[in-house]
């Protein structure tokens, strides 16, 4: 136990190992290869015997006993992939190795985020304690190791007999869930957690007692918890890669399966939509197709010549939209893609992903349209495509005029019949894509925001802890956090689940009116109406309190291989970081330095 | 022996400073409200409070008296309801002023995950303290509360005598000006108890500043200088521990054991000076000194314990400078310890000099060499055997004196009532 102790335990280490390998190589010199091989072999088992003897010696030491831990770790490591080598099991063997590997980066990590916390000063203090109660208090190690399995053992839930580019997209989408949920949650509880039973128990007395102010605190604790997710974010992010080439050297079905999944799935590609022609144009289709909806139907889109309310403004310039993506038998629409770049890359096309609706039954399934790309044509003849299904056709970076590609699209008169209308969706029916950058880099933007969004659910979760006791700050906290990451699904599903009478209105337009409207919908007996326009109100101010994470998702964008940007990052940086956060953080320090952290017992 | 004693139990201690209050509240009053907002009790009723500098104070009171809301306020853990709290001139809730705070609550409210090291380590960093220096602290402390032993194992796993120790040390890892103590006693052995006693009186000795807050009257009387007495969130009693418990109408009178005729001689001699002898009883040791007495005994026989080793190191940690002369090199390792403690933190990274703070207030003001002999002593035979292997100690050791101050008892009035006959059967 003492250092003389110890010194002499390397000393004979050393002797061990020198002197074996001395007489092995005296051995091999005079020509007896067997006798050398043995005596090294000697050696070595010798030292792993002193070496399993100075764990033994030692194991009462911290340090000692983390190298024990890690050894075994790696002997258990070992053996199972020995085993699964000799049983031909390819996956439990890549699977397990992964573990291992994600494993010792974090406990690497964490020696490295625990060693720069090492300085005196509270806040570093704080955040180090932190880091400590989540690896041994078990709660977040749970979720820790839950994700640490979880990763490397998705490939093997994948089916071979699918599409290579669906395996990875699949992997992709659900590895990034898994890690954005499984933190995400791990996130609240700790947050929570650590505050709260402070409280309770008490040990906030001693840390409050000594010279750290109730803001270094919270801060303390917040970075603790966003170095800890630094970390985890990184080694999943690290493990989804590895993985992700992995799964990528995989049999692919066919060439044109590689294809797409290295030019539609690992790639950051930028999507262009056309825009619709503004000006007059637009608003001659605009005052016709209201004319005509108007004479149609007065009772719902107003009697003709009279003044046109927000919500019909809308609506009928968005049937002009959709009208202008429609193409009708024998016409034909040009769409212009601003902006459009040269691929990045070798071998690299620009896109064009087109997904056509007919508006009837087509012959086996099959639309045909002639297609002119800055008035040349496509190809001879008219292009055929599957109905209602997406289709990429590659376009050459050369045919790109100062930035535009003006696609033409007829619906070509066909031989003794008439193809029905055809049309495309207006969010993501007709677009322009083109590769912008590397997977790689996309997956670091895409783990950072996701980082960000744990940065809001830590603070959210510490104010929640300032002022509430677990569970309810637990509630609420992941009530949060499921509005923010549906957030654009609540907002529409609250839209449609009651209708103000007068139509869309501004926030505060409806603070005012809607008491007016609540006493209408009771004088008229409509209790259940108005119990439905009070349930909207009060879903939509809660949700103004709740960041549009929906917006920042990362993954469906990541895993269709299209490119998180740097706008949106900084976006995100911006929205969920600085104003979010930084909001929450000033709320929770408000409610804290002014509350009592005792109780008075009498 | 039969002892006459009429010196007071607690010498004035020359080194408060009476003149510097660290401590002062001004009708404090603690009111608990219901959720309504609704006055429901007043914990704390007005009460004002003055600590001095290098004076222990002591907050006496049954459970509900309102001592500990008191401690909690001027600690900024709860805010009063109306009145003023001032501690070293400064709002509680000052974080400066948490620089020179030690703080022991009434029970230790731990990091389960952390072991006594960390433990430790994390409250030294809150001081900003640099990484050699708290190292340095540490290691003194934990040997100090006896638990350099066991400091790897977790927190969670100690008894709760262990988790009192380690709260002590967490209390001095920035060797605080005032040490707030509350209920420091409870669950500790009477070993304990003798050496957070001991700590108190010498951390005093050092000029610090100490509030105590105790319902065990015996603890409170032997290390108070002042004590408050509440009752139902008011203080009914307050002065000098002295002024509260003399009885003036009493001498008592000790000496070396008499025969029947040297009482009968003692009786006549007063009787003539119109006084009678009410009561003459042979004294009794405390049963603390005896239980103590046993267990150093058992310890320097070797016999082996599982706890906390006992306070060997404290004993040297805590003589400073006045037991050097009188210990051999062990003290001088306790003086060396407890000075290193106290040194000023020069390898801080945030050094903030208390502007209340006196220079040197520090440093041991010079005690009377009568007390300084006495008081190591008393801590030398307490605590010598509890090391493993005790070298011979220099001074016999012999069963300790609870009372202390033999050398200030005035024994003129003994001498002249029993002459010089006395004096040669002393011989």
């Amino acid at each position: 136990m003492t250092q003389r102790n110890w010194k002499t335990w390397l000393g004979i280490f050393a002797a061990i190992l020198v002197a074996g390998q001395g007489v092995s190589w005296l051995l091999w010199a005079q020509g007896w290869v067997a006798a050398s091989h043995l005596t090294a072999w000697i050696a070595w088992l010798a030292a792993a015997a002193w070496i399993v003897r100075g764990l033994w010696l030692w194991r009462d030491l911290p340090r000692v006993q983390k190298a024990t831990n890690f050894i075994l770790g790696t002997v258990a490591m070992l053996l199972v992939v020995l085993f699964a080598q000799a049983m031909g099991y390819t996956s439990l063997r890549l699977a397990v190795t992964g573990v291992y590997w994600m494993a010792v980066g974090f406990f690497l990590g964490l020696m490295l985020i625990r060693a720069l916390l090492a300085f005196g000063h509270p806040i570093l203090g704080v955040a180090r304690t932190l880091i400590d109660e989540a690896i041994r208090m078990k709660v977040a190690l749970v979720f820790i190791v839950a994700l640490v399995l979880l990763v490397p053992a998705l490939p093997m839930a994948l089916d071979p007999a699918e599409l290579l580019k669906y395996r990875v997209q699949s992997f992709l989408t659900w590895s990034l869930m898994a890690t954005g949920v499984l933190l995400s949650l791990m996130t609240i509880f700790l947050a929570v957690g650590t505050i709260t039973n402070e409280v309770s128990m008490r040990q906030i007395f001693l840390t409050m007692t000594k010279p750290v102010s109730r803001g270094q605190y919270l801060a303390g604790k917040w970075l603790g918890i966003a170095l800890l997710n630094v970390l985890l974010v990184a080694v999943c992010g690290g493990g989804i890669y590895v993985f992700t080439q992995l799964l990528v050297q995989q049999q692919a079905q066919s060439p044109a399966d590689r294809m797409q999944v290295e030019q539609e799935v690992l790639a950051a590609r930028v999507a262009i939509t056309p825009e619709p022609p503004q000006g007059t144009d637009m608003s001659a289709l605009y005052q016709q197709r209201l004319q005509r909806v108007r004479q149609q139907d007065p009772a719902q889109f107003g009697e003709p010549d009279t003044p046109v309310p927000t919500h019909i403004q809308r609506q009928v310039q968005q049937q002009v939209v959709a009208q202008w993506y429609t193409i009708g038998p024998r016409q034909s629409q040009t769409y212009v893609f601003r902006n459009v770049r040269a691929p990045v890359g070798e071998n690299q096309a620009i896109q064009f992903r087109l997904k056509p609706r007919a508006a009837g039954t087509v012959p086996e399934g099959y639309v045909h349209l002639d297609i002119r790309i800055n008035d040349r044509p496509y190809q001879a003849g008219p292009v055929r495509l599957s109905d209602d299904t997406v289709h990429i056709l590659r376009i050459r970076a050369e045919a790109i005029e100062n930035g535009e590609l003006r696609m033409t699209i007829r619906n070509p008169a066909m031989n003794g019949w008439e193809q029905p209308s055809i049309s495309f969706n207006t969010a993501d029916g007709l677009q322009m894509l083109y590769r912008a950058g590397g997977f790689e880099s996309n997956l670091l933007r895409s783990l950072a925001m996701i980082w960000l969004r744990l940065g809001f659910l830590a603070m959210l979760g510490l104010t929640a802890g300032t002022f509430m006791s677990f569970p309810t700050a637990s509630l609420l906290s992941l009530m949060v956090y499921v509005a923010a990451a549906a957030s654009g699904f609540l907002h529409e599903s609250l839209q449609s689940y009651a209708t103000f009478p007068g139509g869309e209105m501004s926030a505060w337009d409806r603070i005012v009116a809607v008491p007016a409207l609540l006493f209408a919908s009771l004088a008229a007996g409509e209790i259940g109406e108005a119990l439905k326009l009070l349930i909207r109100l009060f879903g939509q101010t809660f949700m103004l309190l709740v960041p549009a994470f929906g917006e920042f998702n990362p993954t469906p964008l990541l895993a269709d291989g299209l490119t998180v940007s740097w706008t949106l990052l900084r976006n995100a940086i911006l929205q969920v970081g600085l104003i979010w956060t930084g909001l929450t953080a000033v709320v929770g320090w408000a409610i804290f330095r002014s509350r009592e952290l005792a109780r008075v017992t009498v | 022996m039969t002892t006459f004693d009429t010196t007071p139990r607690h010498a004035p201690d020359h080194s408060a400073d009476t003149s510097e209050l660290i401590v002062k509240c001004v009708q404090l009053t603690k009111m608990f409200r219901d959720f309504w907002m609704r006055n429901r009790v007043k914990a704390v009723n007005a009460i004002d409070l003055e600590v001095r500098r290098g004076e222990v104070f002591g907050l006496l009171g049954p459970n509900g008296s309102g001592k500990s809301t008191t401690i909690k306020m001027i600690l900024g853990l709860l805010h009063p309801t109306a009145g003023r709290i001032a501690v070293f001139g400064h709002h509680p809730r000052d974080v400066a002023i948490k620089k020179q705070i030690g703080f022991l609550p009434e029970e230790t409210y731990l990091y389960r995950f952390l072991n006594a090291r960390e433990t430790l380590d994390y409250y030294g960093r809150l001081f900003h303290q640099h990484r050699r220096h708290r190292k340095q602290r540490i290691e003194t402390l934990l040997e100090m509360v006896g638990l350099d032993k066991v400091a790897n194992r977790p927190v969670g796993e100690y008894s709760k005598g262990m988790q009192r120790r380690i709260g002590l040390a967490q209390a001095l890892i920035n060797d605080p000006q005032l040490l707030i103590l509350d209920e420091p006693t409870t669950g500790l052995d009477p070993i304990g108890t003798r050496q957070i006693k001991d700590l108190i009186l010498e951390l005093k000795h050092r000029g610090k500043t100490i509030l105590l807050c105790s319902h065990l009257l015996a603890d409170v009387e032997d290390v108070c200088d002042r004590v408050s007495i509440m009752f139902g969130g008011k203080v009914r009693r307050e002065g000098t521990v002295d002024q509260l418990l003399v009885q003036e109408s009493l001498t008592n009178i000790q000496t070396s054991q008499l025969s029947a005729d040297d009482i009968e001689a003692v009786e006549q001699l007063l009787q003539q000076r119109g006084k009678h002898v009410e009561r003459v009883e042979q004294p009794r040791q405390k049963l603390e000194t005896l239980f103590l007495n046993i267990v150093h005994e058992a310890q320097t026989e070797g016999a082996d314990t599982s706890g906390a080793t006992g306070g060997g190191p404290l004993a040297g940690f805590l003589r400073g400078e006045e037991g050097a002369a009188a210990h051999s090199g062990q003290a001088d390792e306790g003086e060396a310890m407890i000075n290193r403690l106290t040194e000023p933190a020069k390898w801080d990274d945030d050094t903030v000099e208390s502007p209340h703070e006196p220079a040197g207030a520090t440093k041991t003001p010079p005690p009377e060499a009568g007390q300084a002999v006495e008081r190591d002593a008393v801590l030398d035979d307490l605590l010598a055997g509890s090391e493993p292997a005790p070298a011979p100690p220099k001074k016999p050791t012999s069963p300790p004196e609870p009372e202390p101050n033999d050398e200030d008892v005035d024994t003129s009035v003994l001498d002249s009532l029993l002459g010089d006959e006395t004096k040669q059967d002393k011989q």
